[in-house]
């Protein structure tokens, strides 16, 4: 067995998303999010997690997709990026899987609408494709513009 | 050799912040010295202290590596010693080799941690304390036994003073600030559990059991609002740290404009929070400037109006309640009234026609881009004159304020904050959101009828006891749904620099305490907002920046211009 990386995965409509276990701080339930005006659409507000406030991004709005209200499934990830912690918005949040660095594959131009910038690739697992998440690109603002 | 990692990096932090305090202790002998130059022989306290200062820099400087710094200190450890030790007079020359010599030891130490090149003069600088050192020696027949003596002398001087001071530490700020977001997370808590405390009691009956909770979750609270106090405490700093280098700058701008200048403080001993005084410096420094530079009138100048040839400019620091004032006076020539009049309508700031008071004419100079120097100097008077420390006071949310007498000097007041990290707010909802609106700007809160609400150029206002008060609709102003009451609005006035505006919001919800914690850099500057808090339901409210958010407004013209217009009924 060659190398491989865990990734924690997750859905946001009909894809099936994964983040390096690392950078993921912990995975919570839907909590009421204080809104914070004149900030881009993704960036849905800021929460209150134990005494720490965590920016929220919503990745249904960041990829371009259309809003839908909070499930009982929807979870906030609360990520690591870089030095600064971010909760993303997801709709479910599945499992720990590890994908071999060997069947991860380039990101193909467009996928699902979500443009190539945000992903660092595209992993395997038996029928599954994962796509792997960069962050640093996700919660950066200037490239909502694009898409 | 030892096993530890050695961690250089953190040696060298502390080696530069004590060196920066030693050389502003420095600089506070080496003027104390020029001082008592007229009158003979120096004090041997001061060179004492001196000379711990320089040795202390020393030996730190050699431990790391620091051959240039070491060597230096060294050479002005040298000349320190023929001074105490009686060998060499204290002359002017001396003193100008100390002071020249403190600037090459600021320079290096700023260097330090880089393998750049000794500045500029330095070796040369080197070599010529030396020789004089040299000099000075070889004119003492015996040099070995007395600096023997000296030398022991020193190392109980050394001891005396180790033995005099009380053991300190000093810790990084930010485990400071992550204690206090610790405590912070308690005080919240400890309002949920109180609450739970209660109802379990309530719950329990008679049981001696609940009351007993009860009593432990109340000295619990306590107990936790202490701690949180004292961490507050911790972050206090005397403001003296800031005055210290004042004396020198005196000095040197005094000397570069020809004229005299006596500094007096007072009240160094004031604490305030380390953030604060950390940005007070470069304020007071610009008015340190100003008072000098447009203060103060040259010698001859003085003598021919009666006063003293030295000017004097007195700096004060007291508490007032749960401020902090600083002050700053002169006894020089006052604000030129007339001329800053006509420099504001030569810049366009006034109007022909307007007629302002004295008093309002003197605040014109907190005006951006305002500038009366006759001579544009390269300390002050570049057009970046009192609207920069006004801004400044504004940002550590300060009150700056001004007045002056013509022919008898002007007076400068900052009221500053005790601390940045506690302000009291004003709580108000504004659509699903709550907004916490620092205490420090509102002037009132009121209820105004909709029928009383008239339009300027189309932009919303009230007459408030005859002053027409601009009004913004804080939900338009951030773009959120909100219900819009058509008989009343709640309104609350705030004041930012002389103006006043009302801000319409949806309802009050009380004053509190609040903890300041910035946005995420994530989240990205939002105008008008500067932060958020949490409160004690665990609730978040957003910090209004009433400062920005209005000058955000007058630019995109949501709000009217009534700042000069004439009341009309």
């Amino acid at each position: 067995m060659g190398e491989s990386v865990q990734v924690a995965t997750f859905h946001v409509g009909s894809e099936e998303y994964g983040v390096d276990i690392s950078q993921i701080q912990e995975i919570i339930r839907m909590v009421g999010i204080t809104h914070v005006p004149r900030t881009p659409d993704f960036m849905e507000g800021v929460i209150n997690l134990r005494g720490q406030l965590i920016p929220i991004v919503d990745l249904r709005t960041r990829f371009g997709m259309a809003r839908i209200e909070p499930t009982k499934a929807t979870r906030i990830i609360v990520t690591d990026v870089g030095t600064k912690r971010v909760g993303i918005i997801v709709d479910s949040a599945s499992e720990v899987v590890r994908i071999p660095i060997e069947s991860i594959e380039e990101p193909p131009e467009m996928i699902a609408g979500v443009g190539s910038d945000y992903l660092q690739g595209v992993g395997k697992v038996g029928e599954r494709l994962i796509i792997l998440l960069d962050l640093t690109t996700v919660v950066s603002a200037p490239l909502s513009a694009r898409a | 050799m030892s096993d530890e990692p050695f961690d250089r990096a953190e040696f060298v932090t502390y080696f530069r912040d004590e060196a920066d305090e030693l050389l502003h202790r420095i600089d506070a002998d080496v003027l104390r010295l020029e001082g008592t130059a007229t009158s003979g022989s120096p004090s041997p306290e001061i060179v004492n202290s001196l000379f711990r200062a320089l040795h202390t820099i020393k030996g730190n400087a050699a431990m790391l590596g620091f051959a240039d710094v070491a060597n230096l200190a060294h050479g002005l450890e040298s000349l320190c010693d023929l001074l105490r030790t009686g060998k060499m007079e204290l002359s002017a020359l001396c003193v100008e080799l100390l002071f020249t010599g403190r600037d090459y030891l600021t320079t290096l130490v700023a260097k330090a941690p880089s393998d750049a090149q000794p500045p500029p003069g330095y070796d040369a600088f080197l070599v010529r304390l030396g020789s004089i050192a040299a000099a000075e020696l070889s004119g003492a027949q015996e040099p070995d036994p007395a600096s023997g003596a000296t030398a022991q002398q020193t190392q109980q001087s050394l001891a005396l003073s180790g033995s005099g001071r009380r053991p300190t530490i000093r810790v990084d700020i930010e485990r400071l600030d992550h204690l206090l977001n610790l405590v912070g997370e308690l005080v919240v808590n400890r309002t949920r559990i109180s609450d739970i405390a209660s109802a379990l009691a309530a719950a329990l009956g008679d049981d001696p059991a609940g009351k007993t909770l009860v009593e432990s979750v109340a000295s619990l609270a306590r107990t936790s609002a202490e701690i949180q106090e004292a961490l507050m405490k911790v972050r206090m700093v005397p403001i003296g740290r800031v005055f210290e280098r004042f004396p020198r700058l005196v000095r040197d701008i005094a000397k570069a404009r020809g004229k005299e200048v006596t500094l007096r403080v007072d009240g160094a001993q004031t604490e305030l929070d380390k953030t604060i005084v950390d940005q007070i410096g470069e304020p007071l420094m610009h008015l340190l400037r100003n008072c000098i530079d447009h203060g103060i009138e040259i010698p001859p100048v003085r003598e021919s109006l009666g006063k003293a040839r030295a000017g004097t400019i007195a700096l004060c620091a007291y508490h007032a309640g749960n401020q902090v004032v600083v002050e700053m006076s002169d006894d020089g020539a006052g604000i030129d009234t007339e001329r800053v009049l006509a420099q504001a309508i030569e810049n366009g700031i006034v109007g022909r026609d307007e007629r302002l008071s004295d008093e309002e004419i003197v605040q014109l100079i907190f005006r951006p881009g305002f500038s009366t120097a006759d001579v544009v100097s390269d300390l002050s008077g570049r057009g970046v004159g009192m609207d920069v420390v006004h801004k400044a006071v504004g940002k550590l949310k300060g009150h700056f304020s001004v007045s002056s007498e013509r022919g008898r000097g002007t007076r400068f007041e900052m009221k500053l904050p005790l601390t940045l990290a506690i302000i009291g707010a004003l709580l108000v909802r504004v659509g699903k959101e709550l907004y916490a609106i620092p205490l420090d700007s509102v002037v009132e809160s009121q209820r105004i009828e909709i029928a009383d609400v008239r339009t300027i150029q189309s932009c919303e206002v009230v007459t408030l006891r005859d002053t027409i008060v601009p009004l913004v609709r804080l939900a338009e102003f951030f773009d959120v749904p909100s219900p819009r009451d058509p008989e009343k609005a709640m309104v609350v006035i705030v004041s930012i620099a002389s103006r006043q505006i009302g801000l319409i919001v949806d309802a009050f919800e009380g004053e509190q305490e609040i903890v300041i914690k910035p946005l995420s850099d994530v989240v990205g500057t939002v105008a008008g907002i500067s932060g958020a808090t949490i409160l004690g339901s665990g609730a978040i409210a957003l910090i209004l920046d009433v400062h920005a958010l209005a000058a955000d407004a007058y630019r995109s013209g949501k709000i009217a211009r009534v700042e000069l217009a004439a009341v009309q009924t």
